[in-house]
């Protein structure tokens, strides 16, 4: 079984080896928790390149902490969507000039996938995309954490820095508000025939 | 999925940490000395998340604080499941290090 996918080798390990200097442990730690963090980059913030920015960063405090990391404390992964979360949210106000909390502005139609349009599964996935963009930050953090990436209320709290029934009404309310978005476009985006 | 170019890039910032900063600071360091067993009882027992093959890597990791070649060697067995010059096996790892401590 390949490193990256044995689930006995735990990620705080791997780290352990990157601070006495294995090379090697980068480069599976970077494989193994790199895309989870471009993948929550891209949805919160609706543009490739900034979300590439955003990984790199992100890893790259990995890397920094990797010597004074508090093993048992934390899991890598929690600790790494926190960074990405706070990375994002960083750049989105700088975007927009709002306080956290606050709507931003929908994907432009330049992030379209506008190769794939015609494809009915795509229009679905931008069309969530794009109603994802219309969220308020944390909403759209905790959604994209709890059903994309997976990840249960509880650690989403630790990511987030909130309590339990907080994400829970987040992501409520962020589902109430992706499904208020996409109702009107069920016919275009071939529901009916589900 | 990560393109190449942002590939390259963490990896080269993984490096260049690995080469300044990590390096610094392990030369700052004076790690107090402890036993081996005392550093065995920290690791297994003061780790109960880590288990199995990942126990192994960090415990000689850790360990390799003061013992470089074993942790080397612990690496090269867990990245590429070979042996070193010494004829090291996985299976015989920690027998190896518990051996140090008497020897």
């Amino acid at each position: 079984m390949p490193v990256d996918t044995d689930p006995r080798v735990a990620d705080e390990a791997l780290l352990t080896l990157f601070a006495n200097g294995d090379a090697r442990a980068a480069r599976t730690l970077t494989t193994r928790l790199a895309p989870m963090v471009l993948r929550v980059a891209q949805r919160m913030l609706g543009d490739a390149a900034e979300a590439e920015d955003v990984t790199q960063e992100a890893m790259l405090r990995l890397w920094r902490q990797a010597v004074d990391w508090r093993h048992g404390e934390a899991k890598v992964s929690t600790w790494l969507y926190r960074v990405t979360a706070n990375l994002c949210t960083d750049r989105l106000r700088k975007r927009h000039g709002q306080a956290l909390n606050d709507d931003v502005q929908p994907a432009s139609e330049a992030t379209a996938p506008t190769a794939l349009a015609d494809l009915q599964q795509k229009e679905r996935l931008f069309a969530l995309d794009a109603a994802l963009q219309d969220l308020p930050d944390r909403q759209r953090c905790a959604v994209v954490l709890r059903h994309i990436e997976g990840l249960d209320n509880a650690e989403i709290s630790k990511v987030l820095g909130v309590g339990v029934r907080a994400v829970e009404s987040l992501i409520a309310r962020g589902k109430r508000a992706l499904k208020a978005a996409l109702d009107g476009r069920r016919d275009e985006l071939g529901y009916q025939d589900d | 999925m990560l393109s190449a170019s942002l590939t390259a890039r963490i990896l080269a910032d993984a490096k260049a940490i690995q080469e300044t900063e990590i390096r610094s600071t392990e030369a700052r360091k004076t790690p107090k000395h402890r036993s081996f067993r005392q550093q065995m009882i920290a690791v297994l027992w003061g780790w109960p998340g880590v288990t199995g093959l990942a126990s192994a890597a960090a415990a000689g990791l850790w360990i390799g604080v003061s013992q470089p070649a074993a942790i080397e060697a612990f690496a090269d067995v867990y990245f590429y499941g070979v042996e070193g010059e010494g004829g090291l096996e996985m299976g015989l790892a920690f027998e190896i290090l518990f051996a140090e401590e008497t020897s």
